[in-house]
């Protein structure tokens, strides 16, 4: 499966859409950053905040995390390469997991941008207004919006929480998966990536009042973003960690259900 | 160990009612190579795209290399080189950049094998940096077959490998195929609606129509079914027998229990044939070149004619 893996960088390395991705990433990151910055320095007007939420890691994380799997998962049965992976002979589960991998690690390549500018944001105590509009976490560790003391001990801990919430990204748009297997066509695979968590949220609203069902809910990696701040406990690293792995294994095991025994064209 | 490399058993295929595979049963043995013959749709790549691990059998079961179950099968499937209906390509990557992605999925570390293989099958001179999608049908073919052939495989499934090659890349490819059989000992199971193309390429047939294996024979049989030969009437067989025998010096003939003698020899020789026996004064009613052309024969199989 390493080998697999392997292929699934390289061929990744060679792929335009996740290079435009980074870099549609760093211009954001960046430009939310210089905005909310320049609130608080009064070159911007307050209104620009809710502007610019548009160009936060929820919309466009969603969107590129989509164009990702799409590319690299669903472009392989339009090209046929998913045949050199099967005559390989590593067995079907190791071709889901290596793409769920490759996935994962460029999910952690396009992320980059915000995991460094919220990282030195917060670290450099850089004097930033607080994100209006659309939510974003990273902004959120960027800005402090919890207001805790900077110190080294918060440093290590707003690394790992924008870890965090990387690693929920990675599991909210693993529902990516089985559909680029079933579907095996990219566009598909990329309205769900930025559908579905828009759509977790209205369902998730229909149901706030039903017991059970809204426990369900509110367990899913989508729910569990908003844990991901710097006043998060272990309690809930452990709660973020296991509902994103518990949903990354169900998806991957819906894939793998559908996968197994499917007639490759 | 035993000397086949795939053997089917009763192999089915239904797409909801439609029957692409019918109780398929076949054997093939190392070191030959093997045409798979039959009409579009007759099953031909169901079969080749069952046992590359592309698609499974409804019923049957199924030997690769001895192993049939499915891990063992799967590790099997490594032994492998597969060109099935279009070449899998990255149309974003070069001919060498696709070649080093299978490498590194099928751990090869050799690197002088890149060049070898595209020398190999004339794409040696292509411009390293073009990518593979501004390459032409007949050049991904190549490439394909040159992917096919990067593991060393023991088992090498060609579906239609010269479709949209020249008749350079044919004969190129046709010659390629031989030499990795007879060099490297590799099976090959191959499909192509140019049947003497195939005729020129095969050691074995397998003949194929409505998922149902309709005949499988070997080079000699199918040469034997196909042979010519002179179909002769006269008034006196016997005499004429003599003849064929002492004067023309062949004993390839068959007497027919019409009377007609069929000669198997001297069949490009009308001429020579015809002054024997009218020097030898035996009187002719019927003297004619007869035999099957391949196509003919592949028809007659199938028991229509239509499109092989």
């Amino acid at each position: 499966m390493f080998n697999l893996i392997k292929a699934e960088l390289y061929k990744m390395s060679k792929m335009t859409s996740i290079y435009i991705s980074f870099l549609i990433c760093c211009v954001s990151a960046i430009g939310v950053t210089y905005v909310l910055y320049g609130i608080n320095q009064g070159t911007f007007e307050l209104e620009m905040s809710t502007n610019v939420s548009l160009l936060g890691d929820s919309m466009l994380v969603s969107l590129l995390g989509g164009i990702l799997s799409g590319v690299l998962i669903a472009g392989d049965f339009t090209n046929k390469n998913i045949h050199s992976q099967i005559v390989c002979g590593k067995g079907r589960l190791a071709i889901i997991l290596s793409k769920f991998f490759a996935f994962a690690i460029g999910m952690v390549f396009i992320t980059l941008p915000y995991v460094i500018t919220s990282v030195i944001g917060f670290a450099t105590e850089m004097d930033c207004h607080d994100l209006i509009g659309v939510p974003s976490q990273f902004m959120d560790v960027l800005t402090n919006a919890d207001g805790v003391e900077v110190n080294g001990g918060h440093i290590a801990k707003a690394v790992l929480v924008v870890l965090l919430i990387v690693f929920l990204y990675i599991a909210r748009l693993s529902i990516c998966i089985p559909v680029a297997f079933k579907t095996k066509k990219t566009i598909p695979v990329i309205i769900t990536g930025f559908v579905s968590a828009f759509l977790f949220d209205i369902i998730s609203s229909a149901v706030s009042s039903v017991d059970g069902i809204s426990d369900f809910f509110s367990a899913l990696p989508y729910s569990m973003m908003t844990e991901c701040t710097m006043s998060v406990d272990t309690e809930g690293v452990i709660k973020i960690l296991i509902s994103g792995i518990v949903f990354t294994a169900a998806m991957l095991a819906i894939t793998f259900a559908m996968f197994r025994k499917d007639e490759v064209k | 160990m035993s000397n086949y490399v795939l053997k089917t058993t009763n192999l089915c295929k239904c797409f909801k009612s439609y029957k692409a595979l019918d109780n398929v049963s076949v054997t093939l043995e190392k070191g030959k190579i093997y045409g798979l013959i039959g009409k579009n749709g007759a099953g031909k790549t169901t079969l080749m795209r069952i046992v590359s691990g592309l698609s499974y059998a409804t019923e049957g079961t199924i030997e690769l290399f001895g192993a049939s179950s499915a891990k063992e099968y799967n590790k099997q499937l490594s032994k492998i080189g597969t060109l099935i209906e279009y070449p899998s390509l990255n149309g974003r990557m070069t001919a060498k950049q696709n070649i080093k992605l299978v490498k590194i999925m099928r751990g090869i570390k050799d690197k002088s094998v890149d060049d070898e293989l595209l020398e190999m099958v004339g794409l040696g001179s292509v411009d390293p940096k073009k990518k593979v999608k501004d390459f032409s049908l007949g050049m991904r073919q190549r490439l394909g077959i040159a992917i096919a052939m990067l593991t060393n495989p023991e088992l090498l499934i060609l579906d239609e490998p010269v479709n949209g090659l020249d008749p350079v890349g044919v004969v190129e490819i046709r010659n390629l195929i031989k030499k990795l059989n007879q060099e490297k000992n590799i099976t090959v199971l191959i499909s192509s609606h140019n049947l003497p193309e195939l005729y020129q390429t095969a050691t074995d047939y397998i003949i194929i129509d409505k998922g149902v294996i309709k005949q499988t024979l070997t080079l000699d049989e199918l040469e034997k079914k196909c042979e010519h030969y002179l179909s002769i009437t006269c008034d006196d067989p016997d005499k004429a027998i003599k003849v064929i025998e002492n004067e023309l010096g062949t004993k390839k003939y068959k007497r027919m229990q019409d009377g007609s003698i069929r000669l198997y020899d001297f069949v490009d020789e009308k001429q020579k044939v015809s002054d024997a026996l009218f020097n030898n004064h035996i009187k002719v009613y019927e003297f004619s070149r007869l035999g099957e052309t391949l196509e003919n024969y592949f028809l007659s199989v199938i028991g229509e004619s239509g499109n092989v």
